[in-house]
């Protein structure tokens, strides 16, 4: 059952992402094309109007990204909580495999949709010999950070990049999840959820640096002590694999309460219009 | 005969209000059943915790044994009130939508209906008019093979041909295992297909009764007993 | 067919009585093969049940017999059908003396009123 709920989740919301994405494509291309008949964003006196496409083409790749991921969790309300919900909540399908399946269509189009913004940007500022040197200096550069004195940061880092769209989308289900607990204006009340959840989530991180900054003063002190040598270094890193696991904990706690919230709703809370 | 549907003492509450007050209730199969009540007696509370889409404030629901959930929804087949397409899919998705996720959904039975109605399965529900739409809907639940169906006043809002339509659609897929529950409060267009009608009012059961029973008893129509019950 | 059901009798009976008159009055041949409860149910928009409740009645009575396999059919016994048929009638005249009396008409003047009403419509 997983598998079909991600099936029809992944036929139904592809075509437009892949619409959306194309013509994000075409239009960093065109800008590039403007930028190089300009003259192109290495001469020394760059034109304002080369200055405002380059603006406008990195606005309109950032749009694309913010788009898809409130794309996927409108996708999510709307086949849940609204009309469509009496199909999509009598299906014999668990809750679980309900927000797992619709859920990694999300996530893998987040990912996605990251290589591609990553792609448009390169089409944008790149000359070819840059994206060539960049290609081949990658694997080295990405494996040195896994064999310096900081692996355990690196690892860190690592998870925490494969966690946030996890998190991310666990966030915006959590939010329509609790906008559907409202009467009316349900649309309003999943965003306001959502940016009330993302402020409690920011107040939360800024309560538990406050906690961690006697500790962390220590560390710092520590760096000083040490000097401008070997052992510093050490410590920093030290302190910022700390921040980082801090932040790993935090956020992945975050997503396991915002699944077992959106699957309670489902279960006993349903709302439907 | 074994019992379909078992409601023991079950409530909903909606915050103060009350919606279904203790209702006990058996069901039995083989039954074309008619839930009758005023609007907002509880009827579409009590359609939709057998569906799961509520859950109860107090009190049980079971459906042939199980409480809703993952076994009930694989044996009752329900239409809402409402309709809930997506516009921007084909009725063609729906089709196979259905067949996927629902064991015991007949493909070729609905592509026949549609075929009977002149619905072309490639078209997208936006381009069908609403009455049709409502109609893919209907052969989309009649034409799984269910054990409980709950139609939520299925006739409501349409005219009289589409409501011929609509009964004759149910009658010619009914199987005499099954046992469908129609919630409705135009009772004169429905009364002759029911076996048997429960009465709802303010969240209470009023009256269960086969509708024989009635005619011969009281030698009245069940509309004409419904008009003295829940006379204002 | 058509049905005319009225919704304050129990409608399996009034499906009943539709078919034994349809039978009596030759509409239906002796030994025909009825339709299938759902074909019947369908056309006269009740529910199977119900339909199958009529037939049993049928059955009960003798005019429609089921064989197991192969569906049910009015029964080819004609002196029973002539039986039914004539026992109806009776109760219709019975119950038009009763009537005809009940406005002050002696059985012999009745039968001299209609002996007259014949001659009139056939010159």
């Amino acid at each position: 059952m997983l598998r079909k709920i991600f099936k029809y989740e992944w036929k139904t919301i592809s075509p437009l992402l892949l619409g959306v994405h194309g013509i994000g494509l075409a239009v960093a291309v065109i800008c590039r094309i403007g930028i190089n008949l300009m003259g192109g964003v290495r001469s020394a006196d760059i034109s304002i109007m080369t200055a405002l496409l380059l603006m406008a083409a990195i606005m309109a790749i950032g749009c694309i990204v913010f788009y898809t991921y409130f794309y996927t969790g409108y996708r999510f309300y709307k086949s849940v909580f609204t009309q469509q919900g009496y199909l999509t909540n009598t299906l014999p399908v668990t809750a679980d495999q309900m927000i797992w399946g619709k859920g990694l269509t999300a996530i893998i189009w987040i990912v996605i949709d990251c290589l591609w913004a990553l792609a448009a940007l390169f089409i944008l500022v790149l000359s070819p010999g840059e994206a060539a040197e960049i290609f081949q200096e990658l694997p080295k550069a990405i494996g040195s950070l896994f064999h310096n004195e900081a692996p355990v940061f690196t690892w860190l880092m690592v998870i925490s990049v494969i966690l946030a769209p996890f998190c991310m989308v666990i966030q915006i289900y959590a939010a329509a999840a609790i906008g559907n607990l409202f009467t009316g204006h349900k649309l309003l009340a999943t965003i306001g959820s959502y940016i009330g959840i993302s402020f409690i989530q920011q107040i939360l991180g800024l309560v538990i640096l406050a906690f961690s900054a006697p500790h962390m003063a220590q560390l710092n002190y520590q760096i000083e002590q040490a000097g401008n040598n070997a052992y510093a270094q050490i410590y920093a890193i030290d302190a910022m694999t700390r921040y980082v696991g801090l932040g790993l904990a935090f956020s992945t706690l975050c997503a396991v309460g915002f699944y077992f919230l959106s699957r309670y709703v489902l279960n006993h809370k349903l709302n439907l219009e | 005969m074994s019992a379909i549907l078992e409601c023991d003492n079950l409530t909903k509450r909606y915050g103060a209000r009350t919606a279904l007050d203790h209702i006990s209730l058996t069901l039995e199969s083989g039954r074309i059943i008619g839930l009758l009540g005023p609007n907002g007696s509880g009827k579409s509370t009590l359609i939709k915790l057998i569906n799961d889409l509520l859950s109860p404030t107090e009190g049980s629901i079971r459906i042939a044994g199980h409480t809703p959930g993952l076994e009930t929804k694989k044996i009752v087949s329900y239409l809402p009130e409402r309709t809930y397409l997506d516009e921007n899919l084909k009725v063609s998705s729906y089709i196979s939508y259905f067949a996927d996720f629902y064991e015991d959904f007949d493909t070729g039975r609905a592509v026949d209906m549609l075929h009977k109605l002149n619905i072309d399965p490639e078209l997208r529900i936006k381009t069908l008019s609403k009455g049709t739409q409502e109609k893919v809907q209907l052969i989309l639940v009649m034409s799984r093979r269910s054990r409980l169906y709950c139609l939520d006043e299925p006739i409501a809002g349409v005219d009289p041909a589409a409501r011929d339509y609509i009964l004759s659609t149910i009658i010619n897929n009914y199987d005499e295992n099954a046992t469908i529950l129609i919630s409705t409060h135009l009772i004169s267009d429905v009364e002759n297909i029911l076996d048997e009608v429960v009465f709802i009012h303010n969240g209470n059961i009023r009256l269960q009764a086969q509708v024989d029973d009635i005619r011969c008893n009281q030698g009245k129509s069940i509309d004409e007993l419904f008009r003295e019950v829940f006379k204002c | 067919m058509t049905w005319n059901l009225d919704s304050s009798r129990p409608i399996y009976a009034q499906i009943a009585e539709q078919v034994r008159l349809d039978i009596i009055s030759g509409l239906y041949q002796p030994g025909t093969k009825l339709s299938s409860v759902r074909e019947l149910a369908a056309q006269a928009k009740v529910n199977p049940n119900t339909m199958q409740k009529a037939l049993a009645e049928l059955e009960r009575s003798g005019l429609v017999h089921s064989m197991r396999t192969s569906g049910r059919f009015i029964t080819e016994d004609t002196d029973m059908i002539k039986q039914m048929k004539e026992d109806l009638a009776t109760d219709q005249i019975k119950e038009f003396l009763e009537k005809m009396s009940s406005m002050g008409f002696q059985p012999q003047d009745t039968l001299e009123l209609i002996e007259k009403i014949l001659k009139e419509e056939q010159p």
